[in-house]
């Protein structure tokens, strides 16, 4: 094999990322949110299956502990769900990475899946991933702002028609 | 006694001057001049360069990239290091120093040459143009005031290093081989701006008979103008 190719084909666990997601219990338990080893181990599998997916590469810490530092404080998080929903939040920022053909950071992209999530969408991680990231990514692709609903440009246009 | 040559481990003719760093690896590994311990070291070193280079890349914004990215800042680190190493008196000095100094240095000084490179690139091109053969040659005068202009335009050599991002349409008498990047271009200018050199010894209406002699079509042909130079100086007096 290559030296170019074993370069990337290194598919490690880092043990430092274990410790360092294992780490930040520290201050989510005060929401009484926390994560075993093995929890930890395999959020960092489905990084890399996500990564692999989306046909990116990640090196150092990633977003792990950016999304957990972000979606801590949530009313719609508790311990049942805590492992499971951080699955599905890593899986859709880097698919949306992608859809928004790197057109927004890391830490924007978090913010706008942590203010959609407590908000319009309750909770709810279809709605966040189906409509408004999907919205997100073709408002970018399409130069318009992240914010832009068409929803809301037909509606201004019918009163304006009306009016 | 005076001819006693060092023995040199690595034969410099297996190496590949386009992929030189891999290929020095990969013949140092296979003499066992680096142990499997070094070549773990080295290749923690060239992932730790490619994370600092793609946080340069992404402005910090994004700690990941697309694959392709990633290979393209791969192969332009990895052209950068192999720069540096050539710069060595010989191959078995670079594979040594591959193991003794960081890789992210290697690095650092391969990217000051570039830079000194391109700035060596720069004053051939300036020094070309002042000396541009009036030609009805199309392929030259586009590659002067044109082609050159933009590979220094689109050349990164940051990310891009080892790319050619124009190739120019002249061809030369001995065309260029086994280079890319700024290695390749450095050397093109070097080669046309000797030939120029011989061709601007002679009269442009001299230069175009010399030429119609050649081929009436010269004009829209790919041909080169110092062979077809030479060929006539032969027979036509200066």
């Amino acid at each position: 094999m290559s030296f170019e190719l074993t370069l990337f084909n290194s598919s490690l666990i880092p043990k430092q990322t274990v410790t360092e997601i294992i780490k930040l219990n520290d201050d989510t338990a005060r929401y009484g949110l926390v994560l075993t080893e093995r929890q930890a181990i395999e959020l960092v599998e489905t990084r890399n299956q996500s990564l692999k997916a989306a046909g990116r590469i990640e090196l150092g810490n990633g977003i792990i502990d950016k999304l957990i530092n972000a979606f801590c404080d949530s009313p719609y998080i508790s311990l049942p769900n805590y492992a499971e929903t951080l699955h599905e939040l890593l899986e859709m920022f880097y698919y949306f990475k992608n859809e928004t053909i790197d057109l927004i950071s890391d830490d924007k992209l978090i913010e706008f899946m942590k203010t959609s999530f407590d908000g319009v969408c309750q909770g709810s991680l279809d709605l966040l991933s189906g409509r408004e990231l999907d919205r997100l990514a073709r408002n970018l692709r399409n130069g318009r702002a992240a914010d832009y609903s068409e929803d809301t440009e037909e509606a201004s246009g019918e009163e304006d028609d009306n009016g | 006694m005076d001819n006693i040559e060092k023995i040199r481990l690595i034969d410099e003719s297996r190496l590949n001057s386009e992929l030189y760093f891999q290929s020095l690896i990969e013949e140092a590994c296979r003499l066992g001049m680096i142990t499997d311990a070094e070549l773990e070291k080295i290749r923690l070193g060239c992932l730790e360069l490619l994370a600092r280079k793609i946080e340069f890349y992404t402005k910090g914004e994004s700690s990941s990239v697309r694959v392709e990215i990633a290979e393209m800042i791969m192969a332009s680190n990895l052209f950068t290091i192999g720069l540096r190493l050539k710069a060595y008196p010989d191959a078995d000095s670079a594979a040594e120093a591959l193991t003794k100094t960081k890789i992210a240095e290697l690095y650092d000084s391969g990217r000051q040459l570039i830079d000194k490179k391109l700035k060596s690139a720069k004053l051939t091109y300036v020094r070309l143009r002042r000396n541009k053969l009036q030609t009805q040659n199309l392929a030259y005068n586009k590659t002067v005031d044109a082609d050159v202009k933009t590979f220094f335009k689109k050349y990164h050599p940051d990310f891009n290093a080892h790319e050619i991002p124009v190739t120019p349409d002249y061809p030369l008498c001995k065309p260029i081989d086994g280079l890319v990047g700024i290695e390749f271009l450095e050397e093109y200018l070097k080669s046309l701006y000797s030939e120029n050199a011989f061709c601007a010894r002679f009269d442009p209406n001299n230069l175009h008979r010399m030429l119609l002699d050649c081929d009436p079509r010269y004009p829209d042909l790919l041909i080169n103008i110092y062979e077809c130079v030479r060929a006539a100086d032969s027979h036509i007096e200066v």
